[in-house]
């Protein structure tokens, strides 16, 4: 039996609910602490982490508006404004290092972003559980290799004989090492091609979950229409995983601008530096690599974050508009 | 009580007692006050012991007495830190950014990115000044035997001299690192040059029945007027056995590359250099005449210059891009980013697969040979003395009878090495200062009026065996390997050579073990004469790498003068420079004319917009000047 709706019923409960006085918030807080304190406490140690590590580090960014001196501290180095970001924007190669780190962004968020989609997309189509779980995991397992091994592996690969250059020869590139070629767009597409081989099975993972979400009845329909596996994975699964992909795309113009500093690290050299270099690793050259400049290095940080945050807040409100759901 | 509570009970117990034996393991003999500690940028392979601590001879050292501020004899107990490898620099501005240093009574200063001038003046470095002449007379001792040492010893500092590190002093200097180059592989494919009464024969020697190298390989420099001009000159004593000009390089160069091709080698090279295509203090940049390619001192004009944009740099890279057409330079060797500049490469130099490189004591005579590389079979290294440029440009980059010059910038073993800094730490904990600067005294002393050993054989020979059994422990590195009979003999007759302390024969014949059974790496301690047991092919060695003199390297105790604002603007300056020139200098050497052409341009306009260059040279002369 079906109940119509009882609007009168509801609007009775409403009336009910706007006639108890509503509580002072310290009221409460201190009503839902006696109710659910194990859950704060539980809470705590990580509000206390982000406080320590997320929150009180914020302070050494006056470091930035200084010409520190480690020897002076931070309450000791006096004052000269804008001064560092003025060294920093005028720098000889800070435009170029702006460009590699546009470039190896966008082929990251294109790219590499695509990619863990599509493999999910593909390894739901996979009847064979046995064999769907063996390729499951093994696209795991770069994931879990360290960066300094994986980056050991990929020099090999890519050396003057390795596995990737004999086989990119075949297609009439000469055998090189292209780790010490410093044309645009090599070292980008290098530093792509190693975030998937290291990240796509482990990202599918959320996507392979949500594909398995969709209802099957959608797809026992779609079927019954005729649609075959390709246009059932176009018409329904890709569509009831938009809001998803939106989503995580969003987190990842975030925070696409801060990744990959480890990489690129053990990666570049000097000889390449005009492709490879990119924000990360130009302001721990900078406040490490022998001038120890921290007041300019802290300068660089702050750019970076505050260009991070802004793309954060265009992507989430497109997001917004798109998938009427936000991150914030 | 169940099975799991007596386990953890008796494990407890166990890691309790094992605690507590370490720490029984050694008697301290020194109070509170007279314990100190102190950190070492530098430690010893593991292969040796573990902690530094271990040291046999620092665990000798703290069971002697020195006078403290009382006048009294107290035991010191002295306990060490060390850094880590590559990290040194990161951890000493850790510590001093952080308060750390609070921890330390005596710092190795060496790893500082600050001078030490801006060390005093944020209140870390002691003002030495008004302790040096009670407390550590040896050391003004030595320094007034040396007065080119004692200009820079202290700091300017508002006026005024004050002594603000302790150097250590090498009063025996040893070069441990220059160019080599495989004399077999000349003596193989060479032939007698033109000139030579033998011309056009082969070469005739190599090993002998008892080992002994012999050879009678000359130069094709010696047999030519320039040749003869620089025996005049320079060197009488030279007979043209061994490479002087760059012409006899690149004669040899010629022959590494024949030599590859006859032993079948692909994967070898005639030379290499350091990453950026040159090498910072200034090795070979300085033989097309002028200095490296930073600041160096210019000793004829007194004036302290820039390299960067000098003739002889761009002389010196034309030369190593024609060495790169011809195939005789590593085709990778911008790659090797990760290599030491006297340790690039060393899968393919230390296999034999190179004819000349820069290299340590470890690569020369027959080290290298090893059954796993073929290619090192027969193989017999040797040392060479900075080349001079006798084949390209002109002027006065290029030697001619005009123009006799020797390379003056370059890296070698100065009588000055590194420092440390009391620092002001003892204020606060009121240990007796005065009592270490005792210690540091004893490792400066340099003779004795009784007769007894003086002190800096502590530091740079290690102990006798009757010193070692005073402290001697089954296992130590002294018993493992085999210096049980003590690091060093007095000679009974010492008439051969005036020097009347020997190395022991293990550690003669293995340079390696010096370091670890002596207090060498204790800053600030003195490095006497001692008969080190070298054969002739030591001295031939050390001949060869020290025959010029580095007259134009700063000295670190030169750059330690500069006070916080210049040292900032010299680093940053310092680093642009070299960013940049690593990054170009490189595609000059791989690439074509106009390439070289324009990226000189490049380069040349780059270095002339840098903001501080020009002051940080005018603040080097005046300091040049005060000091004088």
């Amino acid at each position: 039996m079906v109940q119509k709706p009882n609007t009168e019923f509801q609007a009775k409960q409403a009336r009910l609910i706007h006639s108890i006085p509503k509580l002072s918030f310290g009221k409460r807080l201190k009503k839902d602490l006696k109710k659910n304190w194990v859950v704060y406490v539980i809470f705590l140690p990580v509000l206390l982490y982000v406080l320590l590590f997320n929150y009180a580090p914020l302070f050494g960014l006056v470091m930035a508006f200084q010409d520190f001196n480690v020897l002076k501290g931070v309450f000791g180095s006096s004052f000269n404004n804008f001064a560092n970001f003025k060294t920093l924007f005028f720098r000889d190669n800070f435009g170029i290092v702006l460009r590699n780190t546009a470039g190896m962004a966008l082929l990251n968020l294109t790219v590499g972003f695509i990619v863990p989609v599509i493999f999910a997309l593909l390894l739901s189509t996979i009847r064979h559980k046995r064999y769907k779980r063996v390729i499951q995991i093994s696209s795991y397992i770069p994931y879990f290799i360290s960066t300094v091994v994986v980056v050991a592996l990929w020099k090999e690969f890519l050396d003057e004989g390795g596995v990737i250059a004999n086989f990119l020869s075949w297609f009439g590139f000469r055998n090189q090492n292209w780790l010490a070629n410093n044309k645009v767009p090599v070292f980008w597409l290098i530093n792509t091609a190693i975030d998937i081989w290291v990240g796509f099975g482990y990202g599918a993972i959320i996507y392979c979950a949500a594909i398995a979400n969709v209802n099957p009845n959608l797809h026992e329909a779609a079927a019954i229409d005729g649609a075959g596996e390709w246009k059932r994975m176009w018409h329904v699964s890709i569509p009831s995983i938009i809001p998803l992909v939106v989503t995580m795309l969003t987190l990842r113009i975030g925070t696409v601008f801060l990744q990959g500093f480890d990489k690129v690290l053990l990666l570049y050299s000097p000889s390449i530096y005009s492709t490879a270099d990119c924000l990360t690793t130009y302001i721990y050259r900078i406040a490490f690599a022998g001038s120890a400049d921290y007041g300019v290095s802290t300068a660089a940080g702050l750019f970076q974050s505050a260009i991070a945050t802004t793309l954060l807040i265009i992507s989430n409100y497109l997001n917004r508009k798109i998938t009427k759901s936000s991150l914030f | 009580m169940n099975k799991f509570s007596t386990s953890l009970i008796i494990l407890l117990f166990s890691l309790s007692l094992f605690v507590l034996t370490s720490c029984m393991d050694e008697e301290i003999l020194a109070d509170a006050a007279h314990t100190y500690k102190i950190w070492l940028a530098n430690s010893e392979d593991s292969s040796y012991y573990s902690d530094y601590n271990e040291n046999v001879a620092l665990k000798y050292l703290n069971t002697l007495k020195f006078k403290g501020r009382d006048g009294k004899l107290h035991h010191v107990h002295i306990e060490v830190e060390t850094g880590i490898t590559g990290e040194q620099e990161k951890f000493f501005n850790t510590m001093t950014a952080t308060g750390g240093w609070k921890e330390y009574d005596y710092i190795d200063y060496s790893f500082s990115s600050y001078s030490v001038t801006e060390l005093y003046e944020a209140g870390i470095a002691l003002d030495l000044t008004d302790y040096m002449e009670e407390w550590l007379p040896n050391y003004m001792n030595w320094l007034q035997a040396n007065p080119d040492y004692a200009r820079t010893a202290a700091n300017i500092v508002n006026g005024e001299r004050r002594y603000l590190t302790l150097y250590s002093y090498h009063d025996d200097v040893e070069n441990w690192g220059g160019f080599v180059y495989r004399r077999d592989w000349v003596l193989k494919y060479g032939k007698h040059p033109e000139g030579s009464p033998k011309a056009g024969q082969p070469f005739t020697g190599g090993f002998d029945e008892n080992g002994t190298w012999n050879d009678d390989i000359t130069f094709p420099s010696y047999y030519t007027e320039l040749g003869q001009i620089y025996k005049e000159n320079i060197d009488p004593e030279w007979d043209g056995t061994c490479p002087v000009f760059i012409s006899d390089w690149e004669w040899m160069l010629d022959i590494f590359s024949t030599a590859l091709k006859e032993e079948g080698i692909t994967d070898g090279y005639c030379t290499t250099i350091y990453y950026p295509g040159y090498i910072g203090t200034g090795d070979l940049i300085s033989s097309f005449g002028g200095g490296g390619v930073m600041f160096y001192l210019d000793e004829e004009a007194n004036e302290i210059k820039f390299g960067g944009t000098s003739e002889a740099f761009n002389t010196y890279i034309k030369m190593m891009q024609i060495w790169y057409k011809k195939g005789w330079l590593d085709k990778k060797f911008a790659e090797h980013t990760s290599d030491i500049f006297y340790q690039v490469d060393m899968k393919t130099t230390h296999s034999g697969k190179a004819g000349m490189w820069y290299s340590n004591i470890s690569s020369l005579f027959n080290r290298l040979e090893k059954e796993i590389a073929p290619a090192t079979k027969g193989i017999y290294v040797v040392a060479a003395r900075q080349p001079i440029n006798d084949v390209y440009g002109e002027g006065k980059v290029k030697f001619s009878k005009d123009n006799i010059f020797t390379p003056k910038v370059f890296y070698n073993t100065s009588k000055e090495f590194s420092g440390g800094i009391f620092t002001t730490a003892f204020k606060e904990t009121g240990k007796d200062i005065e009592c270490l600067m005792s210690v540091l005294n004893f490792l400066n002393e340099w003779e004795t009026e009784d007769g007894s050993l003086p002190g800096y054989l502590l530091n740079f020979a290690g102990l006798t065996k009757e010193q070692y059994e005073t402290v001697a422990k089954p296992g130590d590195m002294y018993d493992r390997f085999g210096l049980t009979e003590g690091s060093y003999f007095v000679k009974e007759d010492y008439s051969d050579n005036g020097i009347k302390y020997k190395t022991n024969p293990i550690i003669g014949n293995n340079d390696a073990l010096r370091n670890p059974c002596t207090l060498n790496r204790i800053v600030g301690g003195l490095q006497g004469p001692l008969d080190k047991w070298k054969g002739e092919e030591d001295h031939q060695v050390q001949h060869e790498w020290g025959f010029y003199i580095n007259s134009g390297y700063l000295l670190r105790s030169f750059e330690g003068q500069l006070g916080s604002n210049i040292s900032k603007k010299r680093n940053s300056t310092f680093n642009d420079i070299e960013e940049y020139l690593e990054q170009h200098v490189p595609m000059m050497i791989k690439g074509d004319d106009a390439t070289f052409d324009r990226e000189w341009a490049n380069i040349k306009k780059y270095i002339n917009r840098l903001e501080y260059l020009e002051e940080v040279l005018e603040v080097y002369n005046q300091l040049l000047n005060d000091l004088s």
